[in-house]
């Protein structure tokens, strides 16, 4: 063991005032969970504790290139750190208040003394702005649990303040996994145009995240064929998710009371995250190529739009486009068709649109526009994966494609009409 | 008859046509009143014809002013007044006639013999008045030269007036029919989505409305429009046949030079204001006429003159005579009085209008000042905002946050502030001609300390 200025003052309750950045100590293991777009925090042994820095703090963060706001995490980032440790272990989490107003962290789904709760005014007094405190506590439970602060909750959630705290189990269990993944769902009501988020909205937002990010921003899921993949899903958000996964079916074999008996094992395509829940969902990366997994409520896998606008399908206003010129310079006529060419557009970086502010739909790939946004991200499945880098597009050119069909005739396997609508 | 009389007749006849010589003629008092004018209004023509080809082009304000002071209606009838002034310096400078009387008496009765006698007789008070009289009907002339003169610079300001709001007027329909279009346009974009199923009736009939209401306010304009055209025009006294003139499309940019303070402006508007001058003269003139009615009011109903008689018997006697009025029952308080209480009158006359005059001078100051703020609230402030609103929400558009009824309610309000702009613009305007009006003076406001 590693013996560091901190060890020297192990038991002292309170610290001075701490750096930001925490000092990567040498005993802290390797991440045992890739908590995408993230990382695992770091710790010491202190007296047989295992001992975090957790930092409440404001900090700017980009949501995707092109729209960044003023939030508040936890050591520089939002979702903060996760905390990984082992049932049995006794850890202790130091947490230093770097907000204009007092805050506390609650240990969500964590079996623990009272005192420890975290739950302001209730449990304990608040965090006054520059004081630290400590929550000390025996892990005596396994599974994906979660820490958020349990004051301001409206404004301090709002902003971005919530992360993982997994507990894994003393013994390896089975069957093995290859990959583990964490993802945090949230939402944000960033309206166009500004640079923080305003925690007065409840239902509707403009932004809905993976881990704080917004695709094509999200971080893509690697396994190598044949690979056992553990996804762990947390959703502190202000709604229910169906997260969907395409190409393969997984079973939900977890939640925040821990791994169920395999009895209790559900094979789902979609299962839905409710709100203040945690899934842990398992899967045999069976199937090569790029595969999308995405939260299946159609908006929340776009990014900010109006919701009262005159809806244009179907208008035609091309009798209109000189007048239109003079009066509206600059307005483009989209959407008489659909939404399509008006994606096309803005992916395409034609139009000028709120600063701050991303388009609704987002993303090229090998085959044109992905057009995405919000909660997307992407399974990447390869017959064989080097280190973590990204793969790139997988490329199925030797495999069965959907096609074009070339036929003379005009309607080509001549469907059948219902015959009541041709009198 | 003796030489001696003829020659005493010969020049007493000839001092009474000689002392009469010193009269002002009609020119001289035009002549003085287009000085004047020119003193303040510079560049202004003298007289002529309109020429035609001034029309061709849209008319500067400095052409409508040359117009009215050529064609102007009641200027022509103002400087026709001239004529009775004129016509009372001319009597006052010569001396009334006198009276001649011829007696033939014949015998009757016993007489033998007929007398013949010859009188000629003129007003004592008339040959010691004169030239006071003079003196007054040459005062009262160049009053009303300042009064004409005054009003020549009325008629400029109100055509200054005339012209800037029409000018304002033609800007406004401009800006109301802008209005008017962009409004339409969402009614006829309504009623595209109406077609296409995508809106109710009701957000229909709404932007409908709207559009006719701006299309109303347009006609407002218009009317506005006519009516400036026409008050102009009579100001111009351009026949009415005559529709094919016009006026620049906008409002000129306002100067930037500032005021002098206002004492001084005041002092000035003192000195070169004409009706000002008028009063002092018309006072002044009062004067003269209370001291020479003083002086002389015992002597003013008595006579004076030559007699000649010739007896039957070809005797002949000449000589003067007067008739002295006695002033027995009143010795001329009367006239006295009256001339008093006009002097007074006039005298608090000219008070009141200087008074009237500096209020109005203090008051335009104060109007153009907070109107040039106004414009500059206008240009430096609301409308670049309400441009910025337009881009704004134009990018929100392009990103699917808002739709084009909104963009457009936006650029409506956009073309609103450019409608507040013309009035305030006109505000400057109005305040700026009236405080020329006040200085009694076109120059002179930006010429310094």
């Amino acid at each position: 063991m590693k013996v560091s200025r901190r060890t020297l003052l192990a038991g002292a309750a309170t610290l001075a005032a701490a750096p930001t950045t925490v000092v990567k100590a040498a005993v802290s293991g390797p991440a045992r969970v890739r908590t995408l777009n993230g990382r695992s925090l770091e710790w010491n042994w202190v007296g047989g504790v295992k001992e975090f820095h957790l930092i409440a703090e404001e900090m700017e963060h980009e949501f995707a290139p092109g729209c960044r706001a003023r939030c508040w995490g936890y050591n520089g980032s939002t979702p903060g750190p996760t905390i990984e440790a082992v049932e049995g272990e006794r850890v202790r989490i130091l947490v230093t208040n770097r907000l204009p107003e007092p805050t506390t962290v609650h240990w969500h789904g964590l079996l623990l003394p009272n005192g420890m709760d975290g739950v302001g005014g209730l449990n304990q007094p608040h965090i006054q702005p520059g004081e630290t405190w400590a929550y000390e506590f025996t892990l005596r439970q396994h599974g994906t649990c979660l820490y958020h602060p349990h004051a301001d909750e409206m404004t301090q959630l709002a902003f971005g303040m919530m992360g993982f705290f997994i507990i894994h189990p003393r013994e390896s269990q089975e069957p093995p996994v290859q990959r583990d993944y964490a993802l945090l769902l949230h939402n944000w009501a960033l309206h166009p145009g500004t640079y923080r988020p305003d925690p007065a909205v409840m239902t509707e937002f403009d932004l809905w995240t993976f881990n704080s990010k917004v695709f094509p921003a999200t971080e893509p899921l690697l396994a190598a064929q044949g690979e056992r993949v553990r996804l762990r899903v947390g959703n502190l958000s202000m709604h229910n998710h169906p997260i969907h996964l395409h190409g393969h079916r997984f079973v939900v074999t977890g939640s925040d009371g821990g791994r169920w008996p395999r009895t209790l094992w559900r094979p789902e395509i979609t299962e839905i995250i409710g709100v203040g829940q945690v899934r842990e969902l398992e899967f045999i990366a069976d199937n090569p190529g790029d595969w999308a997994l995405h939260c299946h409520m159609s908006h929340h896998t776009m990014n900010a739009m109006g919701h009262s606008l005159a809806n244009p399908v179907g208008v035609k206003q091309g009798a209109l486009e000189e007048r239109m010129r003079q009066h509206l310079p600059g307005v483009m006529r989209m959407g008489e068709s659909g939404m399509f060419e008006h994606n096309t557009h803005l992916g395409m970086g034609h139009v000028k649109g709120p600063e701050n502010t991303l388009p609704m739909a987002m993303g090229q790939g090998p085959f044109g526009q992905i057009e995405m946004g919000g909660m997307f991200t992407l399974l990447k499945v390869r017959p064989r994966l080097v280190g973590d880098a990204d793969p790139g597009w997988y490329d199925s050119a030797s495999v069965p494609r959907a096609h074009k069909v070339q036929s003379t005739q005009p309607e080509p396997g001549a469907p059948v009409h219902n015959d009541h609508d041709h009198h | 008859m003796s030489n001696s009389c003829w020659r005493m007749g010969c020049a007493i006849a000839t001092a009474f046509l000689f002392s009469g010589c010193a009269g002002l003629p009609l020119d001289q008092g035009r002549s003085n009143v287009h000085s004047m004018v020119q003193a303040r209004a510079p560049m202004m023509p003298v007289a002529g014809a309109v020429p035609g080809e001034w029309f061709a082009q849209p008319l500067t304000l400095e052409r409508a002013q040359q117009i009215a002071l050529l064609g102007n209606p009641s200027l022509k009838a103002r400087y026709a007044e001239l004529g009775l002034s004129a016509a009372d310096v001319f009597e006052a400078g010569r001396l009334q006639n006198p009276s001649l009387g011829l007696s033939w008496l014949l015998p009757t009765g016993g007489a033998e013999g007929s007398k013949v006698g010859a009188s000629l007789m003129t007003s004592f008070a008339d040959l010691l008045l004169r030239s006071s009289r003079q003196r007054i009907a040459n005062l009262e002339y160049a009053s009303q030269q300042e009064v004409i003169a005054t009003a020549v610079l009325d008629v400029l300001a109100d055509t200054g007036r005339a012209w800037f709001e029409c000018v304002a007027a033609n800007q406004r329909v401009a800006v109301r029919r802008s209005i008017a279009e962009a409004a339409q346009l969402a009614a006829d974009l309504a009623r595209q989505y109406r077609d296409a199923g995508n809106i109710s009736d009701l957000e229909l009939q709404v932007q409908r409305a709207e559009a006719t209401q701006a299309r109303i306010a347009l006609h407002d304009a218009q009317l506005d429009l006519a009516d400036a055209r026409a008050t102009l025009q009579k100001l111009l006294g351009i026949s009415a046949l005559r529709s094919a003139w016009a006026v620049p499309e906008s409002l000129p940019d306002m100067p930037s030079s500032a005021l002098p303070m206002a004492d001084e402006l005041a002092a000035r508007a003192i000195e070169q204001r004409l009706d000002i001058a008028s009063a002092r003269g018309h006072v002044q003139a009062l004067r003269v006429k209370h001291e020479s009615t003083r002086r002389y009011r015992l002597l003013v109903d008595s006579r004076v003159g030559a007699t000649l008689d010739r007896e039957a018997d070809g005797a002949r006697r000449v000589g003067p005579s007067a008739e002295i009025a006695l002033p027995v029952f009143q010795q001329g308080q009367g006239a006295v009085a009256r001339v008093e209480a006009e002097l007074a009158a006039a005298m608090a006359k000219l008070e009141e209008l200087e008074i009237s005059a500096q209020a109005e001078l203090a008051r335009q100051v104060s109007r153009r000042e907070l109107a040039r703020e106004q414009v500059q609230a206008y240009r430096e402030g609301l409308i670049p905002e309400r441009e910025a609103v337009v881009a704004r929400l134009t990018e929100q558009a392009n990103y699917m946050l808002v739709d084009s009824f909104a963009v457009l309610m936006a650029r409506q309000q956009e073309y609103d502030a450019y409608a507040g702009y013309v009035d305030a613009q006109l505000k400057f305007w109005n305040a700026h001609v009236e405080l020329q009006r006040a200085m009694g003076s076109l120059r002179g406001l930006e010429e310094s300390r």
